[in-house]
């Protein structure tokens, strides 16, 4: 059902903005000057699993610290908005741990995963420094991952956690223009559970800073 | 750049502010396969008391598909008694009642285990307490302040024994042993004498009674016989040193200092008897080798000739003055031994011979195996203790469920159903079929190590009534010599099948 939803979000924002673009460009007053810039992103993020238990934006404290890099075409489609699209490498670290204060059971992930961000909407105001908030969607797919569960320090030899390659959601930004730099907080907030089969319903969410030059 | 500056930090401060939040439930992935939780504890029942009772708890994990969930691994877990989350695996005796134990594990949906149902119960539960000897100690018979006994006693409630509750029945536990009363079951020393009642009570319930007869121990003088090994010339010699180390050994016996691993009997005395090798032969003269005689036979001697019984009835030294010890080659038992005959029947199954003049007409003697009794200490190193035993008028111990050995403080048991080395075992079932360890010199077992008040009773007895016995007296005064008989075949010897 997520799944479903999230697609049809992502379908609908693509479609709402290609009908803006589709408008802007029959309308008979002198056409805006559509540009579209390419530039190369860097984004520290912190990474951790939402067990449906956590509000919007809500970030925890037993996130792990990634890192992702990648481009980013940036279409400004008039002077309050642009559109982009990000593809990007990330190596994503997250970690499963037990609250339990007497024992330390923790599932550590490890993933190499190819991105693709989708941004219809990002409203923009300004002269040169220009705030801006976005919302799209993103897709992202391992092309590895590796796990491991320890008990209390000592490693676990009969645990392995199934896990989907496939991760995809929405996600939402603020941040702002300085010139053709951009700066960016960015919530991942992801629809399908990475670890399958389990008892405990779980997808990875993450922040990004997102620095474009 | 003025503007980026001061955007960052007004990011960064709403992200802190709005965003970061602790767990609250158990999301670990591992921990989460957790579906079913076992628990039990091997003790349901206890007795009320006013203090606390560490519960000792298995509690198992299983996933859904019911297989079981880190075995070998310590996973903490909940417990609850009745609804009440405890922090340690404890009882509060002093509250009698009936209590139901859970262990639980927060995984996401909190998991319960099975409920064990716990009763702290009182006084009025038990409905029976059988006291009993030990088997080590079964015994009752004993000689005042000599070796202890120890008991042991069996709780009854309406389902049968209790057990697990050894702790608590004897922290609230009185032995009374006629007026002695102890608040344990184990080393308990026997002071006074007579019939002597003893009690347990639990918790104030009391037990069956059982009954010892108490002696007072008797210090008799020490009565010092000759002993004369004989060889004969084709068989198998004993040595000087190996002499001495038989007269050694029967001397410590009977003066009760040997000990094996289990507990001293509580029956167990010095015989007085002592033993030396003879230093004189029949004539007078000194013996070139002091306790040592050697008898010339043909090549061919063996307890298979005709004439074996009568060699060696012609060749007995006289028993009025030396007990008469052949080293032979027995090869089927370890040695045997002749019961002594009586001059009176003061001493139930002995043979008795009124006659004022009696003739000796069998081989009154103790015969040793080479092999097993000298060389091989087979099955034990007090064979000719045992011989001796026999020689003084003792049965076996196992010798029937009868009139057995006609010694009281002995158990009645017999080995008829035995095979194998549980012939030698001390562990043995007495007729009546109680376990009780053997550590008897007149038993077959490996570990010996006495003679018991008993079965001294009843050496002394024929020390005083037997007739060709080599008392004190005859040592040193003259007495005319013993008239040997015609040899009287039928009279068999103890056959010692160790």
């Amino acid at each position: 059902m997520k799944k479903a939803m999230a697609i049809m979000l992502v379908v609908a924002i693509v479609s709402i903005s290609h009908q803006l673009q589709a408008e802007i460009l029959n309308d008979s007053i002198p056409k805006p000057k559509k540009e579209m810039k390419v530039g190369v992103r860097i984004a520290p993020s912190l990474n951790f699993f939402n067990y449906d238990d956590l509000g919007f934006a809500q970030v925890t404290s037993d996130y792990k610290v990634g890192f992702g890099a990648g481009a980013v075409f940036d279409w400004k489609l008039s002077e309050f908005n642009h559109a982009r699209l990000e593809p990007y490498m990330e190596i994503q670290p997250v970690v499963n741990n037990s609250i339990n204060s007497n024992i330390e059971a923790v599932t550590e992930f490890n993933n190499f995963v190819f991105g693709l961000d989708a941004i219809p909407l990002v409203l923009t105001y300004g002269g040169k420094i220009k705030p801006q908030i976005s919302f799209g969607g993103f897709a992202k797919y391992y092309l590895s991952t590796s796990q491991e569960t320890t008990l209390n320090g000592n490693s676990v030899n009969n645990f392995e956690a199934n896990t989907s390659s496939l991760q995809y959601g929405l996600n939402y930004g603020v941040g702002v223009y300085i010139g053709k730099r951009l700066v960016e907080f960015r919530y991942y907030q992801s629809l399908n559970d990475f670890v399958e089969n389990t008892q405990v319903p779980n997808s990875i969410n993450q922040v990004q800073l997102i620095l474009v030059y | 750049m003025k503007a980026l500056k001061k955007f960052i930090p007004c990011l960064a401060l709403l992200l802190g502010i709005s965003c970061v939040a602790e767990r609250e439930q158990e999301n670990s992935f591992y921990l989460n396969q957790i579906a079913r939780i076992s628990i039990s504890t091997p003790q349901q029942i206890f007795f009320s008391e006013n203090l606390s009772q560490a519960l000792p708890v298995d509690v198992r994990y299983f996933d859904e598909s019911n297989r079981p969930l880190f075995t070998n691994q310590n996973i903490p877990f909940e417990l609850f008694l009745t609804d009440s989350l405890i922090e340690a695996p404890s009882l509060d005796l002093s509250r009698p009642g009936t209590y139901r134990l859970r262990a639980a594990f927060p995984t996401r949906e909190r998991t319960f285990s099975n409920d064990v149902e716990i009763q702290v119960v009182g006084p009025d539960y038990i409905q029976e307490i059988r006291l009993d000897f030990s088997d080590e100690t079964r015994n009752s018979f004993a000689v005042a302040d000599n070796n202890t006994m120890d008991f042991r006693v069996r709780v009854f409630g309406p389902e049968g024994e209790i057990t697990g509750l050894e702790d608590q029945i004897l922290r609230n536990l009185e032995l009374q042993v006629g007026e002695q009363v102890s608040s344990s079951l184990q080393n308990i020393r026997i002071r006074e004498t007579g019939s002597l009642k003893v009690k347990a009570r639990i918790f104030g319930v009391e037990s069956n009674e059982l009954q010892i007869e108490s002696r007072e121990d008797i210090v008799y003088p020490v009565k010092e016989m000759p002993i004369i090994f004989h060889v004969f010339s084709n068989g198998p010699n004993i040595s000087e040193a190996q002499m001495a180390n038989e007269i050694s050994k029967v001397n410590a016996a009977f003066a009760n200092t040997i000990r094996t691993s289990f507990r001293s009997n509580v029956n167990a005395v010095n015989g007085y008897f002592r033993f030396r090798l003879a230093d004189r032969a029949p004539d007078g003269s000194m013996l070139q080798t002091v306790g040592y005689n050697r008898i010339e036979v043909a090549s061919d001697f063996s307890d298979d000739s005709p004439e074996y019984l009568q060699t060696k009835f012609d060749e007995m030294w006289d028993p009025n003055r030396y007990i008469n010890v052949f080293i032979e080659s027995i090869g089927f038992a370890a040695g045997f031994a002749y019961l002594p005959t009586l001059s009176e029947g003061v001493i139930p199954g002995l043979q008795v011979n009124s006659n004022p003049d009696p003739v000796i007409n069998y081989p009154y003697s103790i015969s040793l195996d080479y092999r097993f009794a000298i060389e091989q200490s087979n099955p034990n190193p007090h064979v000719l203790a045992h011989e001796m035993g026999h020689y003084l008028g003792l049965y076996h111990t196992f010798q029937n469920c009868g009139p057995g050995d006609y010694v009281d403080d002995t158990k009645p048991h017999s080995i008829d159903n035995l095979s194998g080395n549980a012939v030698f075992n001390n562990n043995r079932r007495s007729c009546l079929g109680e376990n009780f360890i053997s550590t008897n010199f007149m038993d077959y077992v490996v570990n010996v190590d006495h003679f018991t008040f008993d079965q001294r009773e009843r050496m002394n007895a024929v020390y005083d009534f037997g007739l060709f016995v080599p008392r004190a007296e005859n040592q040193t005064s003259r007495i005319s010599s013993f008239k040997k008989g015609t040899l009287d075949r039928s009279i068999e010897p103890i056959i010692c099948n160790f």
